[in-house]
């Protein structure tokens, strides 16, 4: 049996399994939603079975797993991008959009500021792969996830109230900057330009081109009738081959994908349907992927267990003091919805969810599994930490705005 | 139209993709960028097919040649042998479906029919097919094979072939079209009856070859039948095991069924070649325990089938891909005899069997159209011959490959024409009805 076979047959099998236990595991009632730890269970799957684990799932094979990462990446794109219809959005105040970007780029420039000085402390020397491995922690770090405010107002019966509403918007929009972002520093590396800044803006606007065209190219196919199943299989077949060109030509395949998904959004007057195709079979996808970083995943570079944790303290104040503080200063402008002071309510952005670490996907995909395993595995422990607590700290923010879903 | 727009767009990116940039580094187009642009052209020339009658697998097979080595060249031999494994697995669903729609209580209620039709085509197309063969191979290809030995072994392993149907393709045609009636239920229960006849047949062909030509020794032609033996009844075997897990998972846990698809599919399927299995009978024969045994297994196949256009998309394109046009330039006499005398006797073995089974004259008239596609299990038994029996070995292969090319086209469309006959296609009267 070839080499990738067999680590497609483990990667399912040992997805299986955690599928299944994950089953039992939630079926507990009544437990609360103050420690998840789900992607921690995947992640963790994929790091036994990992070059730092069992040994099973070795570079070579996890590089003959790229079109399955591709399809994973295109898949979050899509949605991601999905949510970008400017008819949609003009329901919301056009502050929540001006908020949202603030404190996406401020939350990027605090985070990139303090751990650049951090990093130049602990990891001395790391020249041009310390900009990379910022650039990195610095997007991976500005985005948040809806899920948490989802789970601290679900016994309220969804997300009605004034905070909730800006927090969910927030959470839900947010990771566009970093996006960008991203897609620019892939340009900033690319392996056939050498980098700069101008090679940089033209392979972001490369990536956006051919996100546009396939994005008309999407709609030229699925404006017709179609069924969910032919709904699927369109989406499949542009993941995979979106996919397969930003590998063909080194480009973020998330960032092209997130293209198709704002043009479809807002040419393709069935894209709520796309939209409910790609949410009902995300579970599997995002759970392949967790397993595949986990398994590229050094948590300890060179044992080096003092330093990550020191980076990790520091990544998760920054982080902490950037969304608070961005919101806090948006304060003036969000009277009616921060009505009890809200000087903490950035606090209720901490989640972390599937973007994030899709985000450290590709960057694996683009710059090779062990590529900055010092930032890879900081931003890992945080998405992890952030999954454990966040949902507990959005619903003490809500609570503090008599927002609490009970 | 706007379709046809689409694919010439698509076309046109592609071509600028792979030719514009020349500092790509290999140049080679990754296997995900191939894989996309083989889903999406066979998407859109099965849809094609659809508004004008055809089924959609037909459309999916056309992609793929177009797209194949035998044509634009886009895919190599190199990237459809890499496409083999996700072929595999696309393979055990589509097994597992076939199994799966076919009911064992109404092929109970109507034993002696089906029996009727499995022996009138088992022995007419079988004796028949011989005797053309065998006769008529002098006169086309005189340099073929020489003496009288020789010349029956070839027209014995040509009779063999030419009952092998695809499972594969009827249980497209019938998911694609939902289908539902005598015609549809036969057609399925018959070719999955004869894949088993066949792989039998086959096993005593060969080893009537290897004692006629003298090929290896005495004890290869035992250790074949052994090997025969092993394939069929731990097939069944492995086959009814897996049933029997699918229903106790379905039972006990019943989540995450997406994933416990693909996660059974490639297992069963690598699981079947390692142990030396046919991987087609083991997921048929799981897919007829988990549809007869348990209600909950049904809605098993439900979900396979609810998720099964991009497994059938891929599974025919690169079926298509993988057949070689080329051959049929070369032997297009005798797969002109082979498909000549195939079809013939598998409507005289059909009408033979179906008339004295006491079939109503509406199936009587259609269901010889369903037998006609055949694919892997076919060119599977072809490479064997090749590989068995070097010099016309290679000649046979090719015979075979050229029949597949025009049953594997012709054989759906025929089908589903004879669905449409025998009304058995779901018009939109009757959903709108419902």
């Amino acid at each position: 049996m070839a080499e990738s076979t067999q680590t497609v047959l483990l990667i399912l099998l040992v997805t299986f399994i955690a599928l299944v236990g994950g089953r039992f595991y939630r079926g507990r009632k009544g437990s609360p939603p103050l420690f998840r730890v789900t992607t921690l269970a995947y992640l963790a799957l994929g790091l036994a079975l990992g070059g730092q684990g069992l040994g099973m799932l070795e570079q070579d094979m996890l590089d003959n797993l790229e079109p399955v990462v591709g399809l994973s990446l295109g898949w979050i794109g899509i949605l991601f991008g999905l949510q970008f219809e400017i008819k949609r959005l003009r329901r919301f105040p056009p502050k929540f959009f001006g908020v949202t970007l603030f404190q996406s780029l401020f939350t990027v420039a605090t985070l990139g500021g303090m751990m650049y000085l951090a990093l130049g402390w602990f990891t001395p020397g790391g020249g041009g792969s310390l900009w990379r491995a910022l650039l990195l922690i610095a997007t991976v770090g500005a985005i948040s996830s809806p899920a948490e405010t989802v789970l601290a107002t679900s016994a309220s019966g969804g997300v009605k109230r004034k905070l909730a509403r800006l927090v969910h918007y927030i959470s839900s929009l947010d990771s566009f900057l970093p996006v960008v972002i991203f897609a620019f520093t892939v340009g900033l590396y690319h392996s056939r330009t050498g980098g700069g800044i101008v090679p940089a803006l033209e392979w972001t606007a490369v990536s956006a081109l051919i996100g546009l065209a396939l994005g008309l190219l999407f709609y030229s196919y699925a404006r017709h009738r179609h069924s969910e199943n032919e709904l699927a299989m369109i989406i499949i077949a542009f993941t995979v081959f979106s996919g397969g060109i930003a590998a063909y030509l080194d480009l973020s395949s998330l960032f092209i994908n997130v293209v198709l998904g704002v043009v479809l959004a807002n040419l393709l007057p069935t894209s709520e349907r796309i939209f409910r195709v790609l949410v009902s079979r995300e579970r599997p996808i995002l759970i392949v992927l967790l397993v595949l970083v986990g398994a590229n995943w050094i948590p300890f570079p060179q044992g080096r267990l003092v330093t990550v944790a020191a980076l990790l303290a520091i990544y998760l104040a920054a982080r902490v003091l950037g969304k608070a503080v961005s919101v806090a200063a948006a304060r003036p402008f969000l009277r009616e919805e921060l009505t009890q002071g809200g000087w903490a309510a950035g606090l209720a952005l901490l989640g972390q969810g599937g973007m994030s670490v899709a985000l450290i996907a590709n960057y694996q995909l683009l710059f090779g599994g062990a590529a900055d395993t010092m930032a890879v595995s900081v931003v890992l422990c945080a998405v992890v930490l952030s999954e454990a607590f966040s949902a507990y700290a959005a619903r003490c923010v809500l609570a503090g705005n008599d927002e609490e879903g009970g | 139209m706007s379709r046809v727009f689409g694919l010439l767009v698509l076309v046109l990116l592609m071509g600028l993709l792979i030719y514009l940039p020349a500092d790509t580094g290999t140049g080679v187009p990754p296997l995900s960028m191939l894989l996309g642009f083989l889903l999406l052209v066979g998407f859109v020339l099965g849809k094609i097919g659809n508004n004008i009658g055809l089924p959609g697998i037909t459309g999916y097979l056309l992609a793929g040649m177009a797209l194949g080595p035998s044509c634009f060249g886009i895919l190599d031999r190199e990237s459809v042998g890499d496409l083999q494994l996700i072929n595999s697995f696309a393979l055990a669903l589509i097994a597992l479906t076939a199994g799966g729609k076919v009911s064992l209580r109404k092929i109970y209620e109507r034993l002696r029919s089906f029996y009727a039709v499995v022996c009138g085509q088992v022995l007419v197309t079988f004796c028949g097919v011989l005797v053309s063969m065998t006769l008529l191979l002098d006169l086309l290809a005189e340099d073929f094979v020489a003496g009288v030995p020789s010349r029956f072994v070839v027209g014995l392993l040509f009779a063999v072939v030419a009952l092998a149907n695809s499972p594969s393709s009827t249980v497209a045609v019938i998911v694609e079209t939902g289908a539902r009636g005598r015609v549809s239920e036969m057609v399925l229960g018959v070719t999955i009856v004869k894949d088993l006849v066949v792989i039998v047949a086959f096993a005593f062909a060969l080893s009537i070859g290897f004692t006629l030509l003298e090929v290896g020794s005495g004890a290869g032609s035992s250790y074949f039948m052994a090997g025969m033996a092993w394939e069929i009844a731990g097939s069944i075997f492995c086959g009814v095991l897996i049933g029997l897990g699918i229903i106790a998972y379905m039972v006990f846990v019943n989540a995450e069924i997406p994933v416990f698809i693909i996660a059974l599919s490639f297992i069963s399927s690598k699981a079947s070649s390692l142990l030396g299995l046919h991987p087609l009978l083991v997921c048929m024969v799981a897919g007829l325990v988990v549809n007869n045994l348990s209600r909950r297994g049904r809605e098993f196949i439900e979900a396979i089938e609810k998720g099964s256009l991009p497994i059938y998309v891929v599974f025919f394109a690169i079926a298509g891909a993988d057949l070689d046009l080329g051959v049929i330039a070369g032997t297009w006499e005798l797969v002109l005899l082979l498909v000549a005398s195939r079809s013939i006797f598998t409507w005289l073995g059909t009408w033979a069997g179906s008339v004295a089974g006491g079939e109503e004259p509406v199936v009587r008239e259609n269901l010889w159209l369903g037998f006609f596609a055949q694919a892997g299990v076919t060119l599977g038994m072809a490479v064997m011959v090749a590989d068995t029996f070097p010099g016309w070995g290679t000649t046979f292969k090719n015979v075979v490959v050229g029949s597949i090319a025009v049953f594997q086209l012709a054989g759906p469309v025929l089908f589903k024409y004879s669905l449409a006959r025998a009304g058995e296609l779901p018009s939109p009267l009757k959903f709108s009805a419902q």
